[in-house]
């Protein structure tokens, strides 16, 4: 009976070693290149969501200008390690790469937060539509009674003017 | 009599209050809206020195050997967001039959250069090739030897040509597909430039 626990406290172990030793192989396999490339994609999803956001297409364009140049990059990397899988400029490229695309993917997100405030004052030109035009009804219809007003108002300030004597002499 | 006409006074301001604000909203949203337009790419391609075959046969595309031929590939963006596109530049001779407007070509693929395009963006994509040797084969055949965007290329056959296919990146799948817009009912472009080999 006590051999049950301790069979399943094993288990547990060796499969959280497994699992751990798993995760090493994992992050021991993604070379440069392949990082370079993930990044690549991860920057294009970042301004293809600024762009849903409301981000213009003339803030954009440096972005897209900056992730061809790290695609040519990342070429140059892929090109030179198919020659030779131990030359270092491919890393120093790929890196380059990554480095470029992650910096198009950070500008993107900021540039995706400031058109979503743009959208906030989408918001609050609706909002002035809808006071103009309760200020617009309330106009038509309390009009009478405003002009009414000032007409009350302008016939009790007047002064009563009895014959020849004029003020404005 | 005097509550009836305040019951009036309030229907008119309601009447109003609506109409108002649907004409005032509808001027919003007019002037926040951006102008409607039909998804599309289009890809196209042109030569300073000519040599561009549309028709068959191609007579006045004659490529003679030691001929270098600097092309420029032009894709245009009209999707509504960037697209990241692939070029796939193919080889052709009379054995297979070419791309179509859902299915890509089988013929080999010799180069896939690949670029971002921003939206409402035309990019322009060098394409470098040259025949480097021809040689006359058994049964009107011929051997090409050519260089590619620096790649050597060997092709057999008669009736050359070059494809060109656009592919376009689908996030979803994390691949390219042929054509633009969704995978399952993309929209494929692709064009064919003849030539006619000579020693």
């Amino acid at each position: 009976m006590r051999t049950r626990p301790l069979a399943l406290l094993f288990c547990i172990l060796l499969s959280s070693i497994l699992l751990l030793m798993n995760t090493e192989h994992a992050s021991a396999g993604t070379d440069p290149i392949t990082t370079a490339r993930t990044d690549l994609v991860a920057a294009f999803q970042s301004i293809q969501t600024a762009q849903r956001q409301g981000a213009s297409n003339t803030d954009l364009l440096p972005l897209i200008i900056q992730l061809n140049t790290a695609l040519q990059y990342e070429e140059n990397a892929t090109a030179l390690q198919q020659q030779d899988p131990t030359d270092p400029t491919a890393t120093a490229y790929a890196l380059q790469s990554i480095n470029l695309s992650t910096n198009v993917s950070l500008q993107a997100q900021r540039l995706g937060d400031e058109a979503q405030s743009a959208s906030l004052r989408r918001s609050v030109a609706y909002g002035l539509a809808l006071t103009a035009a309760t200020v617009a009804a309330l106009g038509v219809v309390g009009a009478p009674r405003l002009i009414r007003f000032i007409q009350k108002n302008r016939l009790r300030r007047a002064r009563i003017v009895y014959g020849e004597d004029n003020p404005a002499r | 009599m005097e509550k009836i006409i305040l019951q009036d006074k309030l229907v008119v301001f309601l009447i109003l209050l609506v109409s108002f604000a649907a004409i005032f909203s509808s001027a919003t949203f007019y002037a926040l809206s951006p102008r409607a337009s039909q998804p599309l790419m289009a890809m196209g391609i042109y030569s300073r020195t000519g040599l561009l075959g549309y028709t068959v046969p191609a007579t006045n595309s004659s490529v003679t050997s030691g001929d270098r031929l600097n092309w420029t590939l032009s894709v245009t963006n009209d999707m509504g967001s960037a697209q990241f596109v692939m070029i796939i530049a193919r080889m052709a001779n009379s054995t297979f039959p070419s791309s179509n407007s859902s299915t890509p070509s089988t013929f080999p693929e010799i180069v896939a250069p690949e670029r971002f395009v921003g939206d409402g963006e035309t990019s322009n994509i060098g394409f470098n090739w040259a025949l480097q040797s021809v040689t006359p084969q058994s049964g009107g055949r011929l051997l090409l030897n050519l260089d590619v965007e620096g790649k050597p290329v060997v092709i057999t056959g008669d009736s050359f040509r070059w494809i060109f296919e656009l592919w376009t990146y689908d996030l979803v799948c994390g691949c390219f597909h042929y054509g633009y817009g969704p995978q399952n009912g993309s929209t494929g472009v692709w064009l064919q430039v003849w030539f006619n080999p000579s020693g």
